[in-house]
């Protein structure tokens, strides 16, 4: 399991959605999306992430704390911080547009509307 | 690219969409108002990925990916929803349902991947290509959100104090919008998604 899976199911198990999480902790939803999905590293000073392992309900010193820690270090050295590139993108891109009104999207809001999911899973920089 | 989107009967969308709202039970999800960021979040796990401007430039409140990995929604939007603002959580509570309407009655369409960016635009322009799946979605979050045994029990509830007052109220001009108003806060949807369950569930088809 990567770092970002075990985050987002130590979230879940606390039963609340990734906004309330963020809310109660004073974290920026995307920013966190972007870990929970493995795109962010997580940070590299072991104060922040001692402070997520808290929140996340992990108990100081037990075997799910080095665990977490551990896939944390891990998890640093293996996310590309490379742009997506097309083939990747691809997978990304809905098939389905329930739009309001039933309005057209025009070429040029396509082009923006890629951009926007390529950015959003591309991490953000340093 | 070509999808082919099965047609599918009313009854067909409605049972799927009463045996998952029955599913929720045991997470305390399954009364309206359906705390539907919950139910896509904590109980299917989709990734909740926020997009800047999604709807103001796209005119789109949310999109589900093909992966099925997440839904896509407006970032504003969800700003709004953190803050209370019922007006948009009315019309986001729509969309994310009307997304998981694809995810269980299209999962199996989306397997068919874009092979080009140029594929994927020429598709997405055409709205032709998925009205019939747009339609089936709808119709899943329509009935998802508003339970018909509970809109009947309201809708009767309302027609006793109604007739108390007024025996001919039904035909009073503009009373199926006002019922319709009356009755929405109790789901959490706007009015309009009432009056089609009136039109669907033949409870006060439009005249």
């Amino acid at each position: 399991m990567s770092f970002g899976e075990t985050v987002k199911n130590l979230r879940i198990a606390q039963k609340v959605t990734l906004r309330q999480f963020c809310q109660a902790n004073g974290y920026d939803p995307s920013n966190w999306s972007k870990i929970e999905r493995g795109i962010n590293p997580p940070p590299k000073d072991e104060a922040t992430l001692t402070r997520w392992a808290k929140a996340l309900g992990l108990k100081t010193k037990t075997e799910d704390w080095k665990n977490f820690m551990l896939e944390a270090e891990i998890s640093r050295g293996n996310i590309p911080k490379e742009v997506m590139n097309d083939p990747a993108l691809l997978e990304k891109l809905p098939a389905f547009f329930r739009t309001v009104r039933g309005s057209e999207v025009g070429e040029r809001e396509l082009d923006n509307l890629i951009e926007k999911i390529r950015k959003a899973h591309t991490p953000d920089e340093d | 690219m070509k999808i082919k989107v099965p047609f599918l009967e009313n009854a067909a969308i409605w049972k799927k969409a009463d045996d998952f709202r029955k599913s929720l039970a045991p997470e305390g999800c399954d009364l309206p108002p359906i705390n539907i960021l919950y139910v896509a979040d904590v109980i299917l796990k989709l990734d909740i990925i926020e997009l800047p401007d999604l709807f103001a430039e796209q005119h789109i409140d949310a999109a589900l990916l093909p992966d099925l990995s997440g839904i896509y929604i407006d970032q504003e939007e969800l700003r709004a929803w953190d803050r209370e603002d019922h007006w948009v959580e009315k019309r986001l509570r729509f969309s994310v349902a009307h997304e998981i309407g694809h995810y269980l009655l299209h999962a199996k369409l989306l397997k068919n991947k874009f092979k080009s960016i140029e594929e994927f635009k020429a598709w997405a322009e055409d709205r032709e290509n998925y009205s019939a799946a747009e339609y089936q979605a709808d119709e899943f979050a329509g009935r998802l959100l508003v339970p018909p045994e509970i809109l009947l029990r309201e809708y009767d509830l309302y027609c006793c104090k109604a007739g108390e007052v007024d025996p001919e109220w039904r035909n009073i001009e503009g009373m199926r919008e006002h019922v319709a108003r009356k009755l929405a806060p109790r789901f959490g949807v706007n009015y309009q998604v009432l009056e089609t369950r009136f039109d669907r569930e033949n409870i006060w088809p439009a005249s």
